[in-house]
C-alpha cells in the first residue's frame, strides 16, 4: 500500500461553529492505482487531499504513507516527504505570480538541493511535456488558464512524485485542454505513478480505474471499473440519501 | 537549500520592490552615517587638542589653582579660588633643584590698540615663558628680568595682532596702547595657530609686574614649570606640591604633568565621543525598527507565497533563511552605503567649518556597520520566525 488511512476524522474549529470534514475514512491505494474522488461540494474531498499530501493533518486516526505513519512526522519531516514524494496540482494552481513558468517549475528541485544546471535541464524537459516549451519566460499572469494548469503539473512532476495529487484538475479548462491533462495524467499512471484526483467531471472520472464518493465526510462508495467498460459508466445523477450506495 | 540559493530567493523578494526596500534601508544608512559622521567630530578633536597638549613637551609641569587635573576643573573657568602669585613661581624656581624655569601667566581680556583697536588676550608672565612654552620669537626680543624688575611697559605681540595692528608695518619700537597704558613693542612671536575656535596668536605678553599693577591683582591664572629633563617631571612635581603647599599651608592647588592632562583629556573627549555615537546609534535602532515593520508587511503580504513554498517542500529554515538574509541584505547595503554616506558627510562637515576637525576611525566604520548587521539580524528574527512557523494549508488559503 502507498497510502492507508484507518478511522481518520477531520474536524475544523471548536465549540458550536465545528464541523466534521471528515468521519471515519477508512482508504487503501496501492502502488500504480489511478483513482478519482468524487462528491457534493462541501463533502471533504479537498480537506482528504490535503491530508493524503501530507499538508494538513487529521483530527484523528492513523495515516500511513508508504508504511510511515504520519501523524508522528513534524512539519520539516513533512516538507520533505512532500518534496521527494507527493505531486500536488491545485486547483487554483498557486504558482509564484512573480516568478517565471521556468522558476516556478524549478521551486520544488531548490528545496530539494538539486543543482541550478540540472534544475534547468529537468524543468525544461518538463515544460517541453507539458507543451509549454515556448512560455518559459513567461509568468503566470501572462499564461492562459489551461497553459498555468500545466506549468502546475510540470512543477508537480520534476521530482519523480511516487504520487501525484490533483485537486480539480480540469476544473478551469474547457473540455480539451481537460482531456490533454487527463491524457498526461494516462501516461504518467502508465508509468507508475499512483494518481488521484478529485473531480465533479463524470467525463474526468472515466480516466479513473477506480472512484470514491464521499459525501458528508464520509466514503458512501468505492467501485472499481475497468478502464474497457469504464466509459459512461457513471451515472450523471448520484442518488440522494448517504446509505444509498451508487448505482454502476 | 544551499545558502547561495536562500540569497538569490532574498534577493528577488527585495527587488521586486525596489522603492520600499530603498526606503528601508535609507533608516540604515543615515544610521550608520550619522554614526561615522559623528564619531569622526569626536575623534578630530581629540586627536587635535591631543597634539597641542603633547607639543607641551614631557618635561612641562602645569599648577593651576583650586583641585583637580588642569584644566578640567571649574575652578579655571569660572575664576581661581585660591592665590597663586609670581612670588610662588619664584620660590619653585628656586628652591627645587629638579625645576629649571616657572613661567607664571597672568591673564585678561584687554583692548589693544594702534590705530585700530583689537579685543586681545593680556598676558602678564616672566622672561622665560618663551622657553618653557617653547614659543620662540619671530622678531625682536622677548623682555628680560631686567624689564620684569624695572616695571617697564614694553610688550611682545602675537601674531594675529601683529597682522591686524600693523599690517605691511614694522611693529618693533611703535607704541601701543592697552588698557589706557602705552608700551612700548619690543618683540613679536612666531605664529602658534588654532586649537579649535581659540586663536592662540591674539596675544599681547607684558612683564608680569606691570599686569599685577594694571590689573590690580597678583593673582596668577596659571605656572609653567619646566623641569631639567623629561626624567626628574616625578621630582619637580613633588618639589613644587611640597613648597606650594608650604607656603599656602593648604593643598588648594593641582599640580599636573604633561601625560595626566592628556589622559584626563582624552577620558573626557572618549566619552563624549562615546555618547555622541550612542547618539547616533539610537537612530541606527529606529532604522532596524523600519526594517521590522517593513518585514512584518512583507511576509504577510507573501503568506500566499509562504504557502506555495512549503506546500512543494519548504523547510521552516529555508523560509527562515529567505526572509532573514533580505532584512539582514537591506542592513548590509545600507551599512555599506552608510559608511560612504559617512565619509561625505565628514568631508562636507570638515569644508563647512574648517576649524571643526574631522577623524575617521577604523573602529567607528567596524563598530557602526557590525551594529547595523546585528540590527537587521535582530528586527529580521521576528517576522522571519512568523514566517516560517506558518501553517501551510492555512498560508494557501489566505486571501
Ligand atoms: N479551514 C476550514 N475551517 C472550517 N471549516 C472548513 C475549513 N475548510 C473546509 N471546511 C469545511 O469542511 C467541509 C469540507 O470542505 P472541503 O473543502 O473538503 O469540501 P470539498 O469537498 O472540497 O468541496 P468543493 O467540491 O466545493 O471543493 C466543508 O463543510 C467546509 O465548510
Ligand atoms: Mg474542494
Amino acid at each position: 500500500m502507498v497510502i492507508k488511512i484507518t478511522d481518520m476524522y477531520k474536524n475544523y474549529g471548536r465549540g458550536s461553529s465545528a464541523v466534521t470534514a471528515l468521519r471515519k475514512v477508512n482508504l487503501e491505494i496501492s502502488p500504480g492505482e489511478i483513482i478519482a474522488i468524487m462528491g457534493p461540494s462541501g463533502s471533504g474531498k479537498s480537506t482528504l487531499m490535503n491530508i493524503i499530501g501530507c499538508l494538513d493533518r487529521p483530527t484523528k486516526g492513523i495515516y500511513r504513507f508508504k508504511g510511515k505513519n504520519v501523524n508522528s512526522l513534524n512539519d520539516n519531516q513533512l516538507a520533505e516527504l512532500r518534496n521527494k514524494h507527493i505531486g500536488f496540482v491545485f486547483q487554483n494552481f498557486n504558482l509564484l505570480s512573480r516568478a517565471t513558468a521556468l522558476t516556478n517549475v524549478e521551486l520544488p528541485m531548490i528545496y530539494a538541493g538539486t543543482p541550478a544546471r540540472k534544475r534547468r535541464t529537468i524543468a525544461m524537459e518538463l515544460l517541453e511535456v507539458v507543451g509549454l516549451q515556448d512560455r518559459i519566460n513567461h509568468k503566470p499572469s501572462e499564461l492562459s488558464g489551461g497553459q498555468k494548469q500545466r506549468v502546475a503539473v510540470a512543477r508537480a512532476l520534476v521530482n519523480h512524485p511516487a504520487v501525484l495529487l490533483a485537486d480539480e484538475p480540469t476544473g478551469n479548462l474547457d473540455s480539451k485542454t481537460g482531456a490533454e491533462i487527463m491524457k498526461l495524467f494516462d501516461t504518467l499512471n502508465g508509468i507508475g505513478v499512483t494518481v488521484i484526483l478529485v473531480t465533479h467531471d463524470r467525463e474526468v472520472a472515466n480516466y479513473a480505474r477506480r472512484v470514491v464518493y464521499i459525501r458528508d465526510g464520509e466514503i458512501v462508495s468505492d467501485t472499481r471499473t475497468s478502464k474497457e467498460s469504464g466509459e459512461g459508466k457513471i451515472p450523471d445523477q448520484m442518488p440522494a440519501g448517504p446509505k444509498y450506495p451508487p448505482s454502476f | 537549500m544551499k545558502l547561495f540559493e536562500a540569497l538569490r530567493v532574498a534577493f528577488r523578494g527585495l527587488t521586486a520592490n525596489k522603492m520600499r526596500s530603498l526606503l528601508t534601508m535609507l533608516g540604515v544608512i543615515l544610521g550608520v552615517g550619522s554614526v561615522i559622521t559623528l564619531v569622526s567630530i569626536g575623534e578630530g578633536v581629540k586627536s587635535s587638542i591631543s597634539k597641542q597638549i603633547q607639543g607641551l613637551g614631557s618635561n612641562l609641569v602645569l599648577v593651576t589653582p583650586g583641585t583637580g587635573t588642569a584644566g578640567t576643573n571649574a575652578s579655571t573657568l569660572v575664576g581661581s579660588v585660591s592665590k597663586l602669585t609670581y612670588d610662588d613661581a619664584l620660590a619653585v624656581e628656586r628652591h627645587s633643584p629638579s625645576v629649571r624655569n616657572v613661567a607664571p601667566l597672568i591673564e585678561s581680556s584687554a583692548t589693544a590698540q594702534y590705530k585700530d583697536r583689537k579685543t586681545t588676550l593680556l598676558s602678564g608672565t616672566t622672561e622665560s615663558y618663551s622657553e618653557v612654552r617653547n614659543i620662540p620669537v619671530a622678531f625682536g626680543d622677548f623682555f628680560s628680568l631686567g624689564d620684569i624688575r624695572g616695571y617697564r611697559a614694553v610688550a611682545v605681540l602675537g601674531d594675529t595682532v601683529r597682522k591686524d595692528l600693523f599690517p605691511g608695518v614694522n611693529p618693533l619700537g611703535k607704541t601701543i596702547r592697552v588698557n589706557n597704558k602705552d608700551f612700548k613693542i619690543i618683540g613679536v612671536m612666531k605664529r602658534k595657530g588654532r586649537t579649535l575656535t581659540i586663536d592662540n596668536d591674539n596675544r599681547v605678553f607684558i612683564p608680569i609686574t606691570v599686569a599685577e599693577e594694571l590689573l590690580g591683582t597678583k593673582q596668577v591664572n596659571m605656572m609653567f614649570i619646566q623641569s631639567r629633563s623629561p626624567d626628574v617631571v616625578g621630582d619637580a612635581v613633588a618639589d613644587s606640591k611640597r613648597i606650594l603647599r608650604e607656603r599656602h599651608k593648604k593643598t588648594d592647588f593641582a599640580v599636573s604633568e604633561q601625560k595626566d592632562i592628556l589622559s584626563a583629556f582624552q577620558g573626557i573627549m572618549g566619552v563624549l565621543t562615546g555618547m555622541l555615537g550612542g547618539i547616533a546609534g539610537v537612530s541606527l535602532l529606529v532604522g532596524g525598527i523600519g526594517i521590522m515593520n517593513i518585514m512584518l508587511v512583507t511576509v504577510t503580504e507573501r503568506t500566499r507565497e509562504i504557502g506555495i513554498r512549503k506546500a512543494v517542500g519548504a523547510k521552516r529554515r529555508d523560509i527562515l533563511a529567505q526572509f532573514l538574509l533580505e532584512s539582514v541584505f537591506v542592513s548590509a547595503l545600507g551599512g555599506l552605503i552608510g559608511i560612504a554616506a559617512g565619509f561625505a558627510g565628514a568631508r562636507l562637515l570638515k569644508e563647512a567649518v574648517p576649524r571643526l576637525p574631522t577623524v575617521i576611525t577604523p573602529w567607528s566604520i567596524a563598530v557602526a556597520f557590525l551594529f547595523a548587521l546585528l540590527v537587521g539580524l535582530f528586527f529580521g528574527i521576528y517576522p522571519a520566525r512568523k514566517a516560517a512557523r506558518l501553517d501551510p494549508i492555512e498560508a494557501l488559503r489566505y486571501e
